[in-house]
């Protein structure tokens, strides 16, 4: 190595973690870098103006990077197919969108029951609800302050709701006539214009992105700040190994993926931010002396309960039109009716109902979300004028325990394409989660049929599940002996590294986690801003 | 197809193909006043401080 650049903070991923931390230095005067293993998606690059959108979400916009596999992609090996974009944004450039937070019981299911590998976090949500409402004037959310299933929201900003359409009506007036919650949904989708974005025109497909901006991703609600302020954002940087001497971070050398070459940063502070597979991978792959597995991994937890959310896929068709290819991602509306615990039902966690817009007519014919494919052949037509757009999906969507053997390793015969080990993955369900999600699917079809659903069709409980969501494998925590990260993000075995992403989430909630991993962020960030010196000078990393 | 699919599919008369740059903005249903303030009469959340251990014996798996 000729030679390393120096910097203050050394920031690793540019999604929401990476993303939200650089927001909140960008005007400290503090020398930032940025590395993205990926590229700046272009407008144009998105197929929402093509014939052919829908194809694409099964090749070039898979959200899969086993099947998209793109230069900046690496293999993710295992009983998983996990939801991973590699670019600026990270995954959000592909999320739906929708923007619940915690409850105040998530952060206490230690307390609640402590089942498998469950702690307490080491906050609560009165400590992170102020965070929640920078966040999200930071990103732009849309949606209805007022949700009595939440402690009030008033400093929240809000753009006017994205409107329910034929669909969202139909799900709420099931909720309404059996007594249950329900409530217009959160979404991270502008609905008034902002700098350089464009206002939704319920477009739909957000799930390959926005090119107008629209969506709310660090993409359009960051980046163009920070650089702008002079942060150093570099894509097509792919980190190999974060350094470390002693009890401290030093920072990381990275390849530029456009020459090849190899580069030394060294920094007084390093932000991890690669999301919950790629954080430990890295973690794991930066094994070296004095830290022979791995990095903050003395106490062997980086890696375990991962969570990726326990998911059925609930379709229902009426017999009159729902028009779900109408209309915004996320979701028009969501129920949590049955969000909390209750042990009568025999197990622990709950989870949310949460409403699906549809696609066009290829995922009609396809099957929808569930394998209900159109017949080939004189049936096909008569299938299709009485199942498209007739359509209403809803996610059962759970909280899954963060049991210690669901957990992400180095693969140890595959490498990415500069050969770094690939990611593993181990998940099995937990026998809680099997029967949250039959309960859960019991109670969709409970409120569909009540509103008129003349078919239903469901995926049971998927697995592998679709891992959106990535949580978990460095964990924040009270104790050093059961978790990766202090209530700051710290790492307890290296003060000046920091990890910030869905990993750090002690549990999963019901919910979404982007809001919740943003809102950390922005904590995490404001931290590092007023206690730049005293990190770069800490030994241990403070419990309290 | 999408000329098909309005003129012979019920569900699909407003369908125009790709997402943009149209989108569904003019033919989509708002929320109506008194739906929304149907929203509020369920749903509640436990406090931080009212969070405490469950009755582990009535879990099914744990049995």
């Amino acid at each position: 190595m000729a030679s390393y650049e120096e910097v203050d903070v050394l920031i690793i991923g540019a999604g929401p973690g990476g993303a939200g931390v650089a927001y909140e230095l960008k005007d400290t005067g503090a020398k930032i870098v940025c590395l993205e293993q990926g590229p700046w998606v272009t407008a144009p690059e998105h197929p929402h103006y093509h014939d052919e959108w829908e194809i694409e979400k099964q090749r070039g916009w898979a959200y899969d990077p086993n099947v998209r596999q793109l230069p900046e992609d690496y293999p993710v090996t295992g009983t998983t197919t996990p939801y991973m974009m590699n670019n600026v944004g990270g995954s959000t450039v592909h999320y739906a969108g929708h923007w619940p937070r915690y409850k105040p019981v998530d952060f206490r299911k230690g307390t609640e029951h402590g089942l498998e590998g469950t702690i307490d976090w080491p906050i609560s949500y009165e400590d992170l609800a102020p965070f929640y409402d920078r966040n999200d004037a930071i990103y732009g959310i849309s949606g209805l302050i007022g949700d009595p299933s939440y402690p009030d929201r008033k400093n929240a900003q809000r753009d006017p709701m994205v409107l329910p359409g034929k669909l969202g009506l139909k799900y709420a007036k099931a909720s309404r006539d059996l007594g249950w919650h329900w409530w217009p949904s959160d979404n991270a989708v502008i609905t008034r214009p902002r700098e350089n974005r464009e206002a939704d025109v319920g477009m739909g497909n957000e799930l390959s992105g926005s090119p107008t901006g629209s969506l709310s991703t660090p993409a359009h609600a960051h980046w163009p700040y920070n650089v702008r302020a002079g942060v150093d954002l570099r894509t097509m940087a792919r980190v190999e190994t974060i350094t470390a001497d002693g009890g401290r971070a030093t920072g990381a050398v990275y390849i530029d993926r456009n020459t090849g070459n190899r580069h030394e940063i060294r920094a007084k502070i390093v932000v991890l931010a690669a999301n919950g597979i790629g954080s430990p991978r890295m973690l794991l792959a930066s094994a070296q002396k004095g830290h022979e597995n791995g990095l903050a991994n003395s106490n062997g937890m980086v890696g375990k309960h991962l969570m990726h959310h326990v998911f059925s896929f609930c379709d229902s068709w009426f017999d009159e039109p729902v028009e779900g290819f109408k209309g915004s991602f996320g979701s028009p509306m969501y129920s949590h009716e049955f969000y909390h615990t209750d042990v009568n039902r025999g197990f622990v966690n709950g989870f949310g109902m949460q409403v699906a817009r549809s696609f066009g007519p290829s995922y009609a014919a396809m099957g929808t979300h569930t394998g209900y494919t159109a017949p080939w052949g004189e049936k096909h037509r008569d299938f299709f004028a009485n199942h498209f757009a007739n359509h209403l999906m809803v996610f059962m969507f759970g909280e899954d325990l963060p049991v210690e053997t669901n957990r992400v390793t180095l693969d140890p015969d595959v490498t990415d394409s500069d050969g770094i080990p690939a990611a593993h993955v181990n998940y099995e369900l937990h026998e809680n989660d099997i029967a949250l999600a039959k309960y859960g699917i019991e109670k969709i079809f409970e409120a569909t049929r009540a509103v008129g659903a003349v078919e239903t069709n469901d995926t049971g409980v998927l697995y592998p599940p679709p891992a959106w969501h990535l949580m978990g494998t460095c964990r924040m925590g009270n104790d050093p002996q059961d978790s990766t990260l202090n209530k700051w993000c710290q790492t307890w075995d290296l003060p000046n590294l920091f990890v910030v992403d869905g990993s750090t989430l002690t549990t999963g909630g019901a919910v979404n986690p982007t809001s919740t991993i943003g809102a950390l962020a922005v904590r995490a960030g404001e931290y590092i801003k007023r206690n730049h010196d005293h990190i770069t000078s800490q030994r241990t990393t403070p419990t309290m | 197809m999408v000329i098909a699919i309005r003129k012979n599919v019920p569900a699909g008369k407003d369908y125009h193909g790709p997402p943009l740059p149209y989108g569904y903005i003019q033919s989509l249903e708002p929320w109506d006043e008194t739906t929304l303030a149907q929203a509020n009469d369920n749903g509640s959340y436990l406090e931080t401080d009212q969070v405490e251990r469950v009755d582990l014996s009535k879990v099914t798996w744990i049995q």
